[in-house]
């Protein structure tokens, strides 16, 4: 009997592991809420679940404002119940593993957010919503600023709306440039504007207060982006299409140059951080703890430190990208980032996801609720003690009619001294260049490994490294690219 | 005949529906993820879907590709250096808490101790300790010994060794508790025997102890050298693989594939490439243990 018991048992625990196996049954609140999207025939509107993304954690600062958002949100429009989900591109790190991870099992929420480094991959692996006509229908698509649209688009569809457009530029710690001897008589940085004044400035921070002059990553792909955006300055182009075939030409004059600079500041002038194997969390930090006197950055860059490191909003001043003797300008690379509704979402999640976004400020237009949505995303900045007032290139042409609203809003509500982004005001001396369109992110695993030869061998020799990694980014991903093609 | 097997499938039927759940996880947790990845390592992908047959392309990509010699070697100097630094010490540890009279307890619970710690917390503490800056700690002794610092894991040279000093750190308490499990099951009188013909202290480690336990040793190499094949952990914490590529594992450049690149499929062969190996690894060993 006793053995009759025990086997009933084991088989019992079997069946069960057996159907608690079976996923047929499994329904995504994506699923759940596509059949319930779809509009029907009767008067009232169908019930949608709207599952937001990069929903703040409770402990978040600006959880409470979302939350007010959510309920606002929910009383003006009662057939959409909005479900949070705090996956985010960013969780876990700059390369958004687990971000992928839960696109490829068709776990994304409905709204998502990604910077514009990501386009191409989210679009081209198929993630991302065509959204061209949700866009026209809400008569959008005029206001959108080419610029920006670039990024949200492929073959003239677009797949996202972009949201902020964040160029970088140089970034400088007030407290350390002050304690350098490097400050005016109103305490505001002299703000380098020349790769050689950025050098000189750098070597003179290191020799009086002993910190790293200059910072900068060189793990998990952001080393290369830095590069990137360097060498920018310099005139380089890192890919070149002849002939219809594409071309890694980052192993001519303008990135050695640039290395070269990264190479003599390291090894000639002892300026720049010590870990040579430094990813981003390294360089905030030091910039956040006063361990740093520069490194590339944008305004809202700030906002992590703060919220990080406690650091204070007048500690940071950004400029525009130094420029080099050989090119001349301030050159910005295009970064910011976009909103996209997942593959899987209906026409009505879609536009309910889009009301969503007006409610928190993101339109072209004027209406009530988005002025309302944007001056509480700006009273939550300052609440939070975020820097407010530095301005950006708009994701909206100036004929946007919510343009000037946004830059009013934002007038009235400035908390920071504007003398620490003088220079970076001045927007119509940025030249904006896009990221390199093909294996972009295996470019800058190459580069990785370029910026971590130079930080740590005084005797690498720059060219030598980029013809090795110009050569063998061209045979294992572009002559594969173009053999596609 | 008939009514045998019957009765003898009568008497066995408990036994194999005891063996099912184990079989049932085995099946969907070790045999369908490695028959599906080898399945799909033929195919092209967008995103994680596969979409058309590639044949061996996914392969070739791999094998030609500038690093992955590199990348393999890395592997094998860890399995190397893994073997060399990190076979002994154990053994030595089971000796020498086997032959200590006291504070047995407090010798095993030391050893122990680091194995649990998470491995990624671990990684990150020794990632610390090598800091390369005039402030490190290790750099701090070596400045009182009057030393020059060390880039430690910034140096190419040594950033395999110092990681797999790490490993070795973290995991060798675990091998040194089933040594001395092992220790305490050997023969005592076979000590005692050694001692009457006269044999000192490393005599008998060499004649007796050795031979005896040789079985779990040769056991715990082969996990040791199938384990330490498949770093991932530390490199990924400590090094992200570099400098240069100098620490890079197969491992660590399939997740990168899969993960960073959006090239499953390649992170798919190489995942089966290291299939292959460590397979013709496991049938020598068990090819010798046969024939032993």
């Amino acid at each position: 009997m006793k053995k009759w018991i025990t086997g009933f048992c084991v088989t019992a625990l079997t069946l069960m592991l057996a159907t608690g196996c079976n996923n047929s049954s499994s329904s995504t609140s994506n699923n759940a809420s596509k059949k319930s999207g779809t509009t029907s025939s009767s008067k009232k509107p169908a019930h949608i679940t709207l599952t937001i993304g990069d929903w703040p954690t409770k402990t978040d600062p600006t959880y409470k404002q979302y939350e007010q958002w959510k309920k606002e949100y929910e009383q003006k429009y009662p057939n959409v119940t909005i479900k949070e989900s705090p996956l985010s591109y960013w969780t876990g790190g700059s390369n958004g593993s687990s971000f992928y991870t839960a696109a490829a099992a068709g776990q994304l929420p409905n709204l998502n957010s990604a910077p514009f480094t990501e386009t191409s991959r989210v679009v081209g692996n198929g993630y991302a919503a065509d959204i061209t006509n949700s866009l026209k229908n809400e008569g959008w698509l005029k206001y959108i600023n080419p610029t920006a649209a670039k990024s949200v688009t492929q073959n003239g569809k677009y797949y996202g709306i972009p949201v902020a457009i964040q160029p970088e530029g140089l970034w400088i710690n007030v407290a350390v440039f002050k304690k350098a001897g490097l400050v005016n008589k109103k305490g505001l940085p002299e703000v380098p504007q020349t790769w050689a004044e950025v050098e000189k400035d750098a070597k003179i921070i290191h020799q009086k207060t002993g910190v790293a002059g200059w910072v900068m990553p060189s793990e998990k792909n952001m080393g290369g982006w830095f590069f990137l955006q360097m060498a920018y300055t310099y005139g380089e182009q890192f890919e070149k299409k002849t002939n219809g075939k594409w071309k890694a030409t980052f192993n001519d004059q303008p990135a050695v140059q640039a290395l070269t600079w990264l190479k003599n500041l390291k090894w000639k002038d002892n300026a720049v951080q010590s870990k040579s194997l430094a990813d981003f969390n390294y360089v905030l930090q030091a910039m956040g703890t006063n361990q740093a006197g520069m490194m590339f950055g944008s305004p809202d860059w700030t906002n992590i430190l703060i919220k990080q490191y406690h650091a204070n909003r007048n500690n940071y001043a950004v400029a525009l990208m130094p420029e080099s003797q050989s090119y001349g300008k301030r050159v910005e690379e295009v970064g910011g980032i976009w909103d996209f509704f997942s593959k899987s979402s209906s026409p009505d999640q879609i536009k309910a996801g889009i009301n969503w976004l007006t409610m928190t400020g993101v339109t072209p237009f004027v209406k009530s609720d988005a002025v309302k949505g944007f001056t509480q995303g700006v009273l939550s900045n300052v609440k939070l003690k975020y820097p407010v007032g530095p301005s950006d290139p708009s994701q909206w042409t100036s004929k946007a009619p919510m343009l000037k609203k946004e830059q009013s809003i934002v007038k009235k509500h400035i908390n920071v001294n504007m003398g620490l982004y003088q220079d970076w005001e001045n927007h119509s001396l940025k030249y904006m260049k896009a990221e390199p369109p093909i294996d972009t992110q295996q470019m800058y695993a190459a580069l990785d490994q370029v910026v971590q030869k130079v930080l740590s061998d005084k005797n690498a020799d720059p060219k030598a490294l980029l013809d090795n990694a110009a050569k063998n980014f061209q045979k294992d991903y572009l002559d594969k690219y173009n053999a596609k093609q | 005949m008939k009514i045998k097997s019957l009765r003898r499938i009568r008497r066995d039927v408990l036994s194999w529906l005891l063996a099912v759940p184990a079989l049932i996880v085995f099946l969907i947790f070790s045999w369908e993820p490695l028959l599906s990845q080898i399945y799909y390592s033929f195919y092209n992908f967008q995103g994680f879907t596969p979409t058309t047959f590639a044949g061996l392309q996914n392969y070739l990509n791999v094998l030609t590709n500038s690093g992955f010699q590199q990348t393999l070697l890395n592997t094998l100097k860890y399995v190397f250096w893994s073997l060399i630094l990190g076979w002994p010490v154990p053994i030595l540890a089971a000796l020498f808490i086997n032959e200590i009279p006291w504070f047995k307890s407090f010798f095993k619970f030391s050893i122990y101790f680091p194995v649990m710690i998470p491995q990624i917390a671990t990684a990150l503490m020794w990632d610390l300790i090598y800091n390369p800056s005039q402030h490190g700690f290790l750099n701090e002794l070596l400045t009182k010994m009057g030393l020059p610092i060390s880039q430690w894991l910034q140096n190419s040279h040594m950033t395999i060794v110092l990681i797999t000093v790490t490993m070795i750190w973290s995991g060798f308490g675990g091998t040194t508790l089933l040594y001395l499990a092992s220790l305490q099951g050997v023969n005592r009188e076979l000590y005692e025997a050694a001692a009457i013909d006269g044999a000192g202290i490393l005599r008998r480690i060499w004649n007796v102890t050795l031979p005896s336990i040789a079985p779990i040793l040769k056991l715990l190499l082969i996990l040791q050298i199938s384990g330490i094949f498949q770093i991932f952990v530390q490199p990924l914490a400590m090094t992200s693989g570099g400098p240069d590529n100098a620490s890079m594992s197969l491992l660590l450049q399939g997740y990168y594939d899969a993960f960073s690149y959006s090239t499953p499929q390649d992170s798919m062969a190489i995942g089966v490439i290291m299939f292959i190996i460590l397979a013709i690894i496991s049938v020598v060993y068990l090819r010798t243990s046969k024939e032993e």
